[in-house]
């Protein structure tokens, strides 16, 4: 009877260090991961939201704010304006957005910007706003949005929703500061 | 041998054989080896720095009073000029990969990249200036900066390469041997000196 119990809490130990492990793999190796390949003004679902890009610019100047002098650089801004509804689970995007280009190289959205970032949005809820991206400009050709769902403890198979950006290298940057929105919430409609 | 001594000889074999195996494998893992300095390959100011995911330029070391926001404490700025040639944007440069080392002085507390309007993230194949600033010399337990004696001529920026390893539940990117050390001229830059 004692041996048994004994056998049992190993079977209960190695368990729990199998969850364990399965639970913290490495995202990009270790979860199922589907894309719903979308264009610009389309709307594409995970799980948790559904997205859609509705505008986006390229250019050497982003305005963040009325107050501030705009940021220039030698590379180039893409500047992308987003609309996700979530579904069950309030939304955030912290992390789990990134610029892919055909290179395999991944961006993240400037922090200098992050105030236009799409608000934290509840269940029921439509948030709204902007990332930009610095990226060489001879990169923008192919380049995609990708949005992530949030990684959870254990592996779950998952959607991310990849947004095809229209970009080639020949797109005309704008001349201008491009000036940022207020980002917003509303009720989905 | 008498029997109390084959005792003797039994009771302290275990313990002895086993402290013998833990300093032979702390030995051969290079515990024992002289603790490493800041040697590596001189480089000059301004010669590029090729890393596993970096280039990396030490261009200028100011020591300053005042910046954008003002007078504050006595700091050494450095500026450097950096790509990052990973795959995936990054957060900031690693700690640890440039070291500031004053000559004979205190070592300056440590801080972050501090870039104006920019953050710090570094973007893959996007060249920048990076500015890291020190307080030197450092804050004493009051809280109070000590004077400068003598402003040194020269500081050192020691950088290191890094390796892409295998922890124990992730891939990471951890500090390997010294790749350069720069030593470049401290231009006195004080308002109040």
């Amino acid at each position: 009877m004692s041996r048994r119990r004994d056998w049992s809490a190993l079977a209960g130990c190695l368990a729990v260090v199998a969850a364990i492990a399965v639970g913290v793999g490495d995202r990009e190796e270790g979860v199922p991961m589907g894309y719903a390949d979308v264009a610009v003004g389309e709307t594409g679902a995970s799980s948790t939201f559904a997205a859609r890009v509705l505008d986006v610019q390229v250019g050497r100047q982003v305005q963040k704010d009325e107050y501030s002098e705009p940021l220039v650089t030698d590379a180039m801004f893409v500047v992308v304006e987003v609309a996700a509804d979530a579904f069950t689970e309030a939304v955030s995007f912290s992390g789990d957005v990134w610029l892919v280009t055909t290179t395999g190289h991944r961006y993240e959205p400037r922090p200098e910007t992050n105030l236009g970032h799409p608000p934290f949005t509840p269940p029921g809820f439509t948030g709204t706003g902007t990332f930009v991206f610095q990226v060489p400009p001879d990169r923008l050709d192919g380049a995609r949005l990708l949005l992530e769902p949030p990684t959870g403890t254990f592996i779950t198979y998952d959607v991310a929703v990849r947004v095809d950006l229209d970009l080639t290298e020949d797109t005309t940057p704008v001349a201008t500061p491009i000036e940022l929105g207020e980002p917003s919430l509303a009720v989905t409609p | 041998m008498g029997v109390r001594q084959a005792g003797l000889l039994r009771r302290w074999l275990v313990p002895l054989a086993a402290v013998a195996s833990l300093v032979a494998a702390v030995g051969l893992a290079g515990g024992f080896r002289d603790a490493e300095g800041y040697a590596g390959p001189a480089v000059d100011p301004g010669e590029e720095i090729t890393l596993a995911r970096w280039r990396i330029t030490v261009d200028e070391a100011e020591l300053i009073d005042s910046d954008a926001f003002g007078p504050g404490d006595t700091r050494i700025r450095l500026h450097l000029t950096v790509t990052l040639t990973d795959r995936e944007s990054t957060y900031a440069l690693p700690e640890g990969l440039v070291t500031l080392v004053v000559p004979g002085g205190p070592e300056p507390e440590p801080g972050f990249g501090s870039n104006g309007v920019w953050s710090t993230q570094l973007d893959p194949d996007i060249t920048r200036t990076y500015l890291l600033v020190r307080t030197w010399p450092p804050r004493g337990d009051d809280d109070a900066q000590p004077p400068i004696g003598t402003v040194p001529d020269t500081v050192t920026v020691v950088v290191r390469d890094e390796v892409d390893a295998q922890g124990p539940l992730f891939r990471e990117w951890r500090l390997d041997d010294v790749a350069a050390v720069v030593t470049l001229p401290l231009t006195d830059l004080r308002e109040e000196p």
